[in-house]
């Protein structure tokens, strides 16, 4: 009364009977499926204790810091506005700080000028004036010399002592000397020459560039 | 994915004594590791536990599981042949075979029913023989038997019928062997007995006879003059006394049977059986089959295990003699055997 | 018959069908407690963060209030140098006033309509809160005088700068050379 599917081995058919026999293999299965389903439901709810007491721990330390954070609140409020006192006034210096953005004072120049120059040497004119170039915002410092010499040694050894003073190359600037000189006069026996320099503040740029 | 760690243990528990063999495992190939035999003579769970857990390692456990044949008192097998092959498919048919002819209440019984010519499972769609064994025990006694086997501490994986194991056992023995003649096979108990005559592995007579042991207690007592059963049995199964000469005189009702039904199927087939096979029967009643073979003139079966085993791919480790085990170890070795993947070698 | 062998089943496992209810139950409560968790974990966030910026301000304002007094004292008093640019004879004059001081002869202090490209509006060094004047000033004098002169410019009360200048020297020999000096001078003024 069996099927092929269910094949006894030939000459053995199995008498037993199957639901009076103990079940050994169910005690293990017992266990089993309770073990699991306890530890299901224990990892469970250790999981949702933990998330309500995240839950509790997170509303309180809310409270807390709100009620921080009221108790502060005036305070910042009076800072915030100190802190926009502050600023307005600090316009202010640095407002002069942009008038007076010159690396140099034209008296300190002018005297620079007049004490390292040769004695033998003569201005006949001097100029200053600054020059604003759109192009990159920045503002050159130009200096023009007219003078005289007997001879073209002392406009070479002025145009060194030029070449080696701070003032005229204050940090992040840079300067450009040029001289020259004409004929000697006759009627004095000096050389008409001029000397310009060009103080121009270095292209952070180009700085780059090199480096 | 698992290689067993588990080892197996196959018993074959009759009335007379328990046999068992711890083998590697179940699945097949298997090696048989150890055997051993516990003669029953009031012998109590306690000690069949004992037994067993010198060959097993329960490891604590109740219960060993176990391949077990058994003889319970109402176990049957009969064959039976249809008029045709469909009437063999018909379930009610044979139904009512089992009860009109056979005496069985199919409601109260565990019952099998197999292709007599090799053993299967008849399949009542595509079956073609008309060739029929049914086989099985009442409900009532297949627990009885079951409870006894978990009370020695054994849990049936499988719980077959000793006397059809070995019946297949003793077929297949003869395929692999390729015995011819046909084989009188005589299963005898307390109290009941059966005829078998199988041949060239097909079952051809299953019968039971209407005596036992039992009967034969009587006979005894009266011959020597005992003053009861009880000790006409006790000196059956003494070691002391040769029923040699006797014997012929304790077995005639046997013999007389055993004759008939022998004669009968000769006639009826042309066959002459030249071989006898009795299962089960402990040692000392060796003359039981002495007995028999003199007065029916057949050859004593003295199977020889160890090639056939090894066919069944049932390997014999070192230690373990099979040389001189007697035919009554059929039941304990045909439960090892998967006979039908012979069948399917063969039949290719 | 399915139905009755998984009740069947269940029945056996009593303890197992115990915490499965129980577990139904604790997955419905984790349900309906939704994203809560995450809402609050976000909303504390926010407030500590906040409150740190809070706590930050508080440690960058030790000592503002005195500073920013003191800078407001220093804002007034610039206030109070800058020139306006509507009193247009008051500021020439101050700025002839150098005369006085100085042995100099300031020919002319003109007010320029030309706004200056370092201050103007993009300009480099542009003025957002206030803005420069522009005068172009010429004047004779000794060298030495001229010097002081334009050192007392930066000194003076005004916030006054020199853009450019030009000098030329005359050749009086013996004496000391007298100056002819042009300056275009820029001073801070408040906003038109």
């Amino acid at each position: 009364m069996s099927k092929k599917k269910d094949l006894q081995p030939y000459w053995r058919p199995n008498v037993r009977i199957v639901e009076t026999l103990p079940d050994i293999k169910v005690v293990r299965t017992d266990f089993i499926i309770n073990f699991i389903a306890v530890s299901l439901v224990v990892i469970t709810g250790v999981y949702l204790l933990q998330r309500e007491y995240r839950v509790f721990a997170l509303s309180r330390s809310i409270s807390n810091l709100e009620q921080q954070i009221n108790v502060s609140n005036a305070d910042n409020n009076k800072n915030l506005k100190l802190n926009q006192r502050f600023f307005e006034a600090a316009n202010y210096v640095l407002e002069l700080q942009s008038f007076y953005s010159a690396p140099f004072r034209p008296y300190h120049l002018i005297a620079e000028l007049t004490q390292s120059k040769p004695e033998e040497m003569r201005f006949t004119k001097l100029s200053l004036s600054e020059s604003v170039a759109t192009k990159g915002k920045t503002v050159s410092f130009n200096i023009n010399i007219r003078c005289e010499v007997p001879d073209l040694t002392v406009l070479n050894s002025f145009k060194s002592i030029l070449a080696e003073s701070t003032l005229l190359k204050p940090e992040g600037y840079t300067a450009t000397i040029v001289e020259s000189f004409q004929a000697k006069n006759v009627q004095t026996g000096f050389f008409p020459c001029s000397v310009s320099v060009v103080i121009k503040p270095i292209d952070e740029k180009s700085k780059k560039d090199k480096k | 994915m698992f290689t067993p760690k588990n080892k197996g243990l196959f018993v074959d528990v009759s009335e007379f004594s328990i046999l068992a063999a711890r083998t590697s495992s179940y699945k097949l190939p298997i090696v048989i590791e150890e055997i051993g035999e516990l003669p029953l003579a009031g012998t109590s769970n306690e000690e069949v536990r004992q037994f067993l857990e010198e060959l097993v390692d329960y490891k604590g456990a109740t219960y060993f599981v176990s391949r077990c044949g058994v003889y319970p008192e109402n176990r049957f097998v009969r064959y039976f042949e249809a008029e045709s092959v469909n009437k063999a498919k018909d379930p009610q048919y044979l139904t009512n075979v089992l009860e009109s002819e056979f005496e069985v209440d199919p409601a109260n019984s565990f019952v099998s029913i197999l292709d007599a010519r090799d053993g299967s499972d008849l399949d009542f769609e595509s079956a073609v023989t008309r060739k029929i064994a049914f086989c099985g025990g009442s409900n009532e006694d297949l627990q009885k038997t079951q409870d006894t086997l978990l009370g020695y501490g054994l849990y049936p994986d499988r719980m077959e019928l000793g006397s059809v194991s070995t019946l297949g056992g003793l077929c297949d023995y003869t395929r692999f062997n390729s015995i011819n003649s046909p084989i009188l096979f005589f299963e005898l108990t307390s109290e009941a007995a059966t005829i078998f005559i199988q041949s060239k592995g097909q079952l051809e007579v299953a019968r039971p006879i209407p005596v036992g042991l039992d009967s034969i207690y009587p006979i005894l007592q009266r011959e020597l003059g005992l003053k009861d059963e009880s000790s006409a049995r006790k000196l059956f199964f003494s070691n002391t006394f040769d029923f040699a000469e006797m014997g012929s005189k304790l077995m005639r009702k046997v013999i007389k049977e055993l004759q008939a039904s022998a004669g009968f199927y000769e006639v009826q087939t042309g066959q002459t059986i030249d071989r006898l096979f009795i299962s089960i029967l402990p040692k000392n009643l060796s003359w039981v089959a002495k007995t028999i073979s003199d007065a029916l003139g057949l050859e004593i079966m003295q199977p020889s295990y160890e090639a056939w085993l090894n066919s069944l791919n049932v390997k014999v480790s070192e230690g373990v003699e099979l040389m001189n085990l007697g035919s009554r170890w059929m039941g304990l070795f045909s439960l090892m055997g998967e006979y039908h993947l012979r069948e399917e070698v063969t039949s290719e | 018959m399915a139905g009755n062998s998984i009740v069947d089943k269940l029945k056996r496992y009593p303890l197992a069908l115990l915490s499965l209810v129980c577990w139904i139950a604790i997955a419905i409560v984790i349900f309906l407690r939704g994203d809560a968790l995450g809402n609050l974990e976000s909303k504390e966030n926010e407030l500590s963060s906040s409150l740190r910026l809070v706590e930050g301000n508080a440690v960058s304002s030790k000592d503002l209030e005195s500073q920013v007094e003191r800078l407001e004292k220093d804002v007034e008093a610039i206030e109070n140098r800058l020139f306006k640019k509507e009193r247009r004879a008051i500021n020439t004059d101050y700025l002839y006033s150098f005369e006085e001081d100085h042995d100099i002869l300031i020919r002319e202090v003109k007010l320029s309509e030309a706004e200056d490209s370092n201050h103007k509006k993009g300009g480099p060094n542009e003025l957002k809160i206030k803005s420069a004047i522009v005068y172009n000033v010429s004047l004779t004098g000794g060298y030495q005088s001229f010097m002081e002169y334009i050192y007392s410019l930066y000194k003076s009360d005004a916030f006054i700068r020199i853009a450019d200048l030009d000098i030329t020297g005359t050749k009086n020999s013996g004496t000391e050379s007298s100056l002819q000096a042009k300056l275009r001078i820029l001073v801070l003024s408040e906003k038109e």
